[in-house]
């Protein structure tokens, strides 16, 4: 499994970097905390760890980080 | 009594997280050790400092950081285990600090009482009947299992199967979604990315006409898709049923074909509805500021 370091703007409803990819759960988990300091005083900022076989595998079970509002949804049919 | 259950038994007593808790003293047999980081005291005085402050100190956040991360090895265990016993390949996340807060705020549950703080999540094409044997499946793999089926009770529109672990002494939720499932949950979750979360997700009160008729129609959206569901898995069994009765008989097999186009062009059609939501709710948005403004 990796795992993938994800900074997400929920008011945008995007990425606002492309996601980290890590081998190690616990390097992941220390790179997170560390952007969570970074952005503790924006509640509209998401600081979020997942961890997937693949990063295709993590855009089909969440899919909302990954694409526009519009894309997210023509991805499924 | 089994050492397992017994050792579970008094693990859930304490909850893990009485200091010096070390299985491996009280049941020799066990070797795994559970490093519990703080008590359920002052985890839940953690979680009330986080509830009433605006943003939390980086002492606090840092206090939730290390509680949090004891969830990891858990859930990588899940992980293994759902993949051995189900080839499944489920993702896997910890609760982001913003969604633990929130939900205190909302629902002032005990930050040593949530459920879900760890998660793993499947999305697979299925049908109902699939569903509840992947649900069964998992559940058969874990000694601690409980299943909130939020397809029977949805919420604010969420329909998914949750199955709620307890392993190594930590509770998971492994959510199970249907693709049509998780298609209106992605949707729902962008609406409350961009118009608000506790309206969308959580049914706080919308004053803005133009997103509350979104919110109408993912509610709807959410009956047909339930609807659609139903109807494909009583379908694909009576299909099933003919083909065992009739077996090679070709005129069965194109009727079955044909009522299986139909049913895509359904969910295409579901599809394609949800998508147009969050441009619709924008459009309805602007608009109403727009006339707002003009008053």
């Amino acid at each position: 499994m990796k795992h993938f370091l994800l900074i997400y703007d929920r008011m945008r409803g995007e990425l606002r970097e492309k996601p980290t990819v890590f081998e190690d759960v616990s390097v992941a988990t220390r790179e997170r905390n560390r952007r969570e300091l970074e952005f503790l005083a924006d509640p509209n900022i998401e600081v979020v760890v997942l961890g997937s076989a693949s990063l295709e595998d993590l855009t089909k079970t969440h899919s909302r980080y990954f694409f526009s509002a519009d894309a997210l949804l023509r991805s499924a049919s | 009594m089994p050492i397992e259950t017994n050792c579970k038994l008094y693990c859930s007593r304490l909850e893990l997280r009485a200091p010096g808790c070390w299985l491996g003293d009280v049941f020799p047999a066990m070797v795994r050790v559970v490093p519990p980081s703080i008590t359920t005291s002052q985890l839940n005085k953690l979680g009330e400092r986080l509830r009433k402050s605006e943003v939390p100190t980086s002492e606090d956040l840092e206090l939730l950081q290390a509680f949090r991360e004891e969830f990891n090895g858990a859930m990588q265990d899940a992980y293994t285990r759902l993949k051995a016993v189900a080839g499944l390949d489920p993702s896997t996340r910890l609760k982001t600090h913003n969604s633990l807060i929130e939900k205190m705020k909302r629902d002032r549950t005990a930050l040593s009482r949530m459920q879900d703080i760890g998660g793993l999540r499947i999305v697979k094409s299925m049908d109902l009947n699939e569903q509840d044997g992947l649900v069964g499946t998992i559940m058969g793999a874990f000694t601690d299992s409980l299943l909130h089926d939020q397809r029977k009770l949805p919420n604010h529109g969420y329909r998914a199967a949750h199955v709620h672990v307890e392993l190594d002494g930590f509770r998971l939720e492994i959510q199970v979604r249907t693709e049509l499932q998780d298609v209106w949950a992605q949707t729902n979750e962008k609406l409350g990315d961009l118009f608000g979360r506790a309206p969308f997700r959580y049914g706080a009160e919308l004053v803005d006409p133009g997103l509350r008729s979104i919110r109408d129609l993912m509610a709807r959206l959410s009956s047909d898709i339930a609807q659609h569901e139903v109807a494909l898995t009583a379908e694909k069994r009576r299909a099933a049923e003919l083909l065992g009765a009739f077996p090679g008989n070709s005129q069965i097999s194109l009727q079955i074909r044909e009522l299986n186009d139909l049913f895509r062009q359904k969910r295409d059609i579901l599809v394609d509805l949800l998508s147009h939501a969050p441009e619709l709710a924008r459009a309805r948005k602007a608009k109403e500021s727009t006339e707002e403004a003009q008053k």
